[in-house]
């Protein structure tokens, strides 16, 4: 008898070892940042790597945007992205992700509009503290305009009772030609999270 | 007292036994298509290979391809599930380029996708540039 209550203590003693570990110092780990994502209902890394990834493989295989790159290298401006979710978003984040891999792709040309100030500093430094050989000094006026403007939406449905929380978010995305106006290219992109709540420890 | 004595062990040992198997395997299955320049053309030699046999008694790749879009690498693989019941899985790409090194190495993302009971869905992808000869699918359950 005595021998099976030392076994049974020495057991239990065990597992709550096992289940305590060793929680004193908070755990720290570098995390697969291509990883999915499944914290929440919420906007997450995972969404924007896919929205990102999505865009720019539909982009480059459009039969009439493959017929242009293949003669030229035509440049771009991006607009911006309007979140019309209910959460903050940082579109400009995700704008940032898919300009990255257009211009990867060797396909297309950006223009920066957002260090435009920077850049205009910068030519008027050249120009006329007196610094600058005025033979390699850049000139106002040479920059090339852009063909083609980038813009879109995001937009969510959310839908919840006591039990269950669904989240759709739709994310636009087209390619303008400045020109003309047209619309060259569009796509959109869906996700659909579902979060449930547990029976238990919910 | 013998009763509590083995509830207590059984839930001792329960708990020990469900702690230490928590993690299931992440390893999954892929299929790599390699594009070859021939004499006659441009030729494809495909391989798959299982490291979940899980996983591998779950979904089959029933084809793998890629075509070119321009000059970028187009890349389809066709995933059918043997199962009744739904599943979750995830994909990856990667991408290689003619001397078999890879491009762009976190480029890629792991895409979420479900699978209905004996449905065959396809996933897709582009390559990055047009330097890729080569591609990776590599499929696992979610974590």
């Amino acid at each position: 008898m005595k021998k099976k209550s030392y076994l049974l203590i020495s057991s239990i003693g065990i597992s709550a070892f096992i289940i305590s570990g060793c929680a004193t110092t908070p755990l720290v780990q570098y995390g697969d940042a291509q990883a999915l994502q499944n914290v929440s209902t919420d906007f997450s890394s995972s969404d924007l790597q896919q929205i990102a990834e999505s865009m720019v493989d539909s982009l480059l295989v459009f039969p009439p945007i493959v017929e242009v790159t293949n003669q030229r290298r035509p440049v771009i401006t991006v607009d911006k992205v309007k979140n019309k979710t209910m959460q903050h978003i940082d579109t400009e984040s995700i704008t940032d992700s898919i300009r990255a891999k257009i211009v990867k792709s060797g396909k297309f040309r950006f223009i920066d509009r957002t260090t435009d100030q920077e850049t205009i500093n910068e030519i008027k430094t050249q120009q006329e503290s007196g610094l600058v050989d005025k033979n390699t000094a850049v000139q106002f006026g040479k920059q090339i305009g852009a063909e083609y403007m980038l813009s879109g939406n995001i937009s969510e449905i959310q839908q919840k009772n006591a039990q269950i929380t669904d989240v759709y978010y739709k994310f636009t995305l087209s390619l303008k030609n400045l020109t003309t106006g047209i619309l060259e290219w569009t796509d959109e992109k869906e996700i659909r999270k579902t979060s449930k709540r547990r029976a238990f420890g919910g | 007292m013998k009763k509590i004595v083995y509830l207590g062990l059984l839930f001792s040992v329960l708990v020990c036994a469900g702690l230490l198997s928590g993690c299931a395997a992440t390893s999954g299955i892929s299929g790599s298509v390699k594009v070859v320049k021939g004499q006659e053309g441009c030729a494809q030699e495909s391989k798959i290979i299982v490291n979940n046999d899980s996983l591998a008694r779950a979904i089959k790749i029933t084809d793998l391809k890629s075509t070119f879009a321009g000059d970028l690498l187009k890349a389809n693989a066709m995933v059918y599930s043997k199962r009744t019941d739904t599943l979750a899985l995830q994909y990856k790409f990667r991408w290689y380029d003619s001397q078999g090194i890879e491009v762009e190495p976190e480029s890629s993302p792991w895409q979420p996708v479900i699978i209905y009971g004996r449905e065959t869905k396809s996933a897709q992808a582009v390559a990055p540039n047009p330097s890729v000869k080569e591609f990776k699918i590599e499929i696992r359950y979610r974590e």
